[in-house]
């Protein structure tokens, strides 16, 4: 073994525990880290680095007053995607109401064409204040911007506002990529 | 001349609207009109004049008559034609006065029809008013204004899983807004899970929910004026479609997609799309049966559900398209429909195009479509699906080869015949010459009976007789005495066919004839069930309509098989069909060794005999890799087994409906025991009610409901309108239907 390795190697953890007070070993395993999580994304490829993160949007809906608890009216909540200045091929979010005197009783297309079919409901997770649907078009026409892709209709029981949650999960462009994107919800005008 | 005589129609035309009488063609309503109403839906239609030559339009066109000019009295009479709604028996009509004058070759008559009311009451006895015009021709049926349209069907057949978009366009005619309900049928194994109305441009999904909880939501909507929509199962080929506040000139359209395998015999599939529900008979004293009333005798018949019937010489204006693209995964030989006619286009050679023809667009029989497919390439067939509820497979299992050089031995057969008003005239004649052909064919090794019911049951004789040509003498004379009339006490004639000493010494065959026209089918099957012991029992539908739930049950709890006689088909064939699978024993106490697949759920649970020309199908759930089985069993008393080879790129192949196929059968099976088990009835109504909506599936329990909640129509929900049907082809309106 070369001794004046060993002492350059032995000098260099001390210095860099004096300066960083940083073990050898601890850098090495960061950097360990780091190198890995790079190779993750690189693997993940398009939904590597850019994947935006899951957002949740309260939002409060409001409702008529003095009204009993007995009493149902029907409504609709629209669901909008912004998606900036990219197209959007394809989305999936969650809708859900805090309330539990709240029921989904029918799910509606978007304005654009692209999206104007009903979406697909999942089934499991469907529940009576609660749905995840998603969509996908092959269209060449695709929306941009902010658009309508959903229309809930629900039926409300009683008076007062009711919040919803809104989750976009998923956003992504014709070719796979997730893109970065804003979901909001508002009360559809009648 | 003739210049000028072809404008009679205009004449006509300014007289009608200057003088705003009140004539109402064939709009359905019975209510005066009033001056102040405004024409909702003015329609007018013409009418040619060769096409009226010798015609005669009966009732009524008052003013006409004298202001009608030159309009020379002869032969052709305009005419309302008095038309009968929900309850109208008892409605005044209106007043009527009669012109007649004639028309010359080439000259054309127009009439407009001036709307009514909008406002006029409007409730389940009295329908509203329209503006439709329509004209009435001798030996000509009927038209009579109904609000559902059309029926669109569109099949896909891959291998033998059909996915089929069912699309009934609802469209009010009437000037006041309805609620229509139409009952209609499906296939009794079809996993209906999707649904989508569309309001205009605009669909909405339906979403499952439990059956009460749908109901509430629809009935709220209704009542607060929403275009809404309720999809409700009242058996497993039953149900009922609602849509709720369609206003005047207004087209809901309903979308149902469903899934179902098809059936496979001697080298052939078939598929099924019903399209009318036959006239049920129901026991005194039910209740949750099914009805069967004349068009407007809503609430007659006392039971829960109820389909309203066209009389005789009556015709709606609903039709129905139909087109099927079939994918055989191999060569196709022929394809030949039974009941309609249809054009086939070749595609490939394992695809077909199949398009019905619209001369024969009446839904009044079911479509039946059998296509021979190459018998030497028939392969046992395992597909398989995987989502994020698991793996689902289906394989069809085919009959070894042997099980044709074998023998049958003696036999004991019990000839069952439905001979109740419903198989009155044709339907009872093919089944009596079914019959006689299978009596025929009997040896002297064998014993037969012949039963037959229909308020009560009787027989040939005490016991079965030995099939000497005396006694088969005896026995076709006693058929031909045979007559359709009277009820559909089926249930006796199961326990004369069942509850008598077995000759140990032959095998018992039982084969009931019937179109199955009844309300109480679970108490059949449970019956059935109870006395069944070691008999077989052979189902035959007969008609153009049949109940092919409770034949294909009948047959799956029987350990027999199934087989329909349409009105179109030669029994001899069919019976000779059956006597060949017959004619050699069936592979009994199946089992199926599994190989690498690790295998729960497989439905049916018991598995049935493997008979001669008919295959089982076997859906379930498995992990692992799709792998070949082995499947085992009894020929007589020799244990047998054969192997079967999966091919992997089959099985590997993504097929969509399997999971739904199997939920579908889940569900069947648990109903089955549902009503078997009234003990265990809470438990078991939770599982099936679960099983549906994980999987979006159609169920006793659960429903589809679709709500617009943007659109909201004024006043109340209107006049609730059934959808009447044309009796089944070849069955009596008289025989079958209350007034």
């Amino acid at each position: 073994m070369n001794t004046n390795e060993l002492t350059n190697t032995q000098s260099c953890s001390r210095r860099c525990s004096r300066r960083c007070h940083i073990p050898l070993c601890w850098a090495l395993l960061i950097a360990f880290d780091v190198s890995l999580m790079a190779l993750t994304y690189a693997q993940d490829g398009k939904a590597g680095a850019t994947e935006p993160p899951v957002q949740s949007v309260e939002t409060e809906i409001p409702g008529p007053v003095d009204v009993a608890a007995n009493v149902s009216r029907f409504e609709a909540i629209d669901v909008f995607v912004d998606s900036g200045n990219q197209r959007l091929a394809a989305w999936q979010l969650e809708v859900r109401s805090t309330a539990n005197d709240v029921q989904i009783v029918g799910i509606e297309g978007g304005e654009h064409p692209a999206f104007s079919e009903p979406p697909y409901y999942d089934k499991r997770a469907m529940n009576n204040n609660r749905v995840i649907i998603a969509a996908f078009s092959t269209d060449d026409n695709l929306p941009s911007g902010r658009s309508r892709v959903a229309r809930i209709h629900v039926q409300v029981r009683g008076s007062g506002a009711r919040a919803w949650l809104s989750e976009l999960t998923t956003s992504a462009t014709t070719d796979g990529t997730r893109i970065p994107a804003e979901i909001s919800i508002t009360k559809a005008a009648g | 001349m003739n210049i000028l005589r072809s404008r009679i129609s205009a004449v006509l035309m300014l007289c009608v609207a200057a003088t705003m009488c009140a004539v109402q063609l064939g709009c359905g309503s019975e209510q005066p009109a009033t001056d102040s109403a405004p024409s909702s839906m003015p329609v007018n239609s013409k009418t040619s004049a060769p096409a009226l030559d010798g015609d005669v339009f009966a009732d009524a066109l008052e003013s006409l008559a004298t202001g009608g000019a030159s309009a020379r009295q002869r032969g052709n009479v305009l005419t309302s034609p008095t038309r009968r709604f929900p309850g109208d028996g008892s409605s005044p009509g209106p007043a009527v006065v009669r012109a007649t004058f004639e028309l010359m070759p080439g000259e054309e008559l127009w009439v407009i029809a001036k709307g009514f009311d909008p406002a006029a009451p409007a409730n389940e006895e009295t329908p509203p008013g329209c503006g439709a015009l329509m004209a009435r021709l001798p030996d000509v049926e009927k038209e009579v204004p109904v609000p559902l349209k059309h029926t669109a069907v569109v099949g896909n057949i891959d291998g033998y899983i059909a996915t089929v978009d069912v699309t009934q366009q609802f469209q009010n005619t009437y000037n006041s807004k309805i609620e229509a309900v139409y009952v209609f049928p499906l296939p009794d194994n079809a996993a209906v899970s999707e649904f989508v109305m569309t309001v205009g441009e605009r669909k909405i999904r339906g979403i499952i929910r439990e059956r009460e909880e749908a109901e509430k939501i629809y009935n709220d909507a209704r009542a607060q004026g929403h275009v809404a929509s309720l999809l409700t199962q009242e058996r497993p080929n039953i149900f009922t479609q609602k849509v709720a506040n369609i206003e005047p000139g207004k087209q809901i359209d309903i979308n149902i997609r469903y899934f179902n395998t098809l059936q496979y015999d001697d080298g052939a599939y078939e598929f099924v799309f019903p399209m009318v529900v036959g006239p049920r008979y129901n026991p005194p004293e039910t209740t949750d049966g099914i009805g069967a009333v004349g068009r407007g005798n809503q609430g007659v018949s006392g039971q829960s559900t109820e389909v309203q019937y066209l009389t005789p010489g009556e015709r709606s204006g609903h039709d129905v398209s139909l087109s099927l693209n079939i994918s055989a995964g191999v060569n196709i030989e022929s394809v030949r429909s039974i009941n309609h006619d249809v054009a086939v286009k070749d595609v490939t050679e394992t695809e077909r195009s199949v398009t019905l023809s619209a001369s024969d667009s009446i839904p009044n029989k079911d479509f039946v479509l059998r296509y021979q497919v190459a018998g030497d390439k028939i392969k046992t067939a395992m597909m398989t699906h995987k989502d994020d509820h698991g793996q689902y497979f289906t394989m069809m299992l085919y009959p070894p080869a042997e099980l044709k050089k074998v023998q049958r031995s003696p036999m004991e057969m019990v000839f069952v015949l439905d001979c109740s008003g419903s198989m009155s005239g044709r339907p009872i004649d093919q089944a009596r010459a079914a019959i006689s052909h299978a009596v025929q064919s009997l040896t002297a090794r064998d014993t037969f009976q012949i039963i037959n019911f229909s308020s009560t049951a009787s027989q040939l004789g005490a016991a079965p007789v030995i099939a000497t040509p005396q006694n088969i003498q005896k026995g076709l004379t006693y058929l031909n005495s045979l007559n359709g009339e009277g009820g559909t006490e089926m249930i006796q004639g199961l326990k004369a066919a069942l509850d008598f000493p077995h000759d140990e010494g032959r095998f018992r065959l039982v084969s009931f004839m019937t179109d199955g026209y009844i309300g109480n089918d679970h108490d059949i099957l449970n019956a059935l069930s109870d006395k069944l012991g070691d008999s077989r029992i052979f189902s035959f539908g007969v008609g153009q309509s049949p109940n092919r739930f409770l034949m294909d049950r009948m047959a799956l709890i029987g350990r027999g098989a199934v087989a329909y006689l349409s009105l179109n088909d030669d029994p001899v064939e069919i019976m000779n069909r059956f006597n060949e699978r017959i004619s050699h024993p069936a592979m009994t106490d199946l089992s199926i060794n599994w190989g690498n697949m690790h295998v729960t759920d497989v439905y049916p649970q018991i598995l049935p005999d493997l008979i001669v020309g008919r295959p089982v199908v076997v859906t379930g759930r498995f992990t692992g890799e799709p792998s070949s089985v082995k499947v085992g069993g009894r020929q007589g008393m020799q244990p047998t087994s054969f192997a079967v080879a999966v091919d992997a790129a089959d099985a590997t192949k993504e097929h969509k409906g399997i999971a739904s196929v199997w939920a579908r059968l889940k569900i069947m099976d648990l109903m089955t025991q549902f009503s078997r088990t009234p003990d265990q009835a809470a438990e078991l109504r939770q599982t099936v009610t679960q099983t549906a909506l994980e999987y979006s599936l159609m169920s006793t329990f659960t429903a589809f409901v679709a709500v617009d909640s943007m659109s909201k129509t004024e006043g109340e929900f209107g006049t609730t309108v059934a959808v009447p049907v044309n009796v089944p082809e070849g069955v009596k309106y008289e025989t079958t239907v209350e007034n």
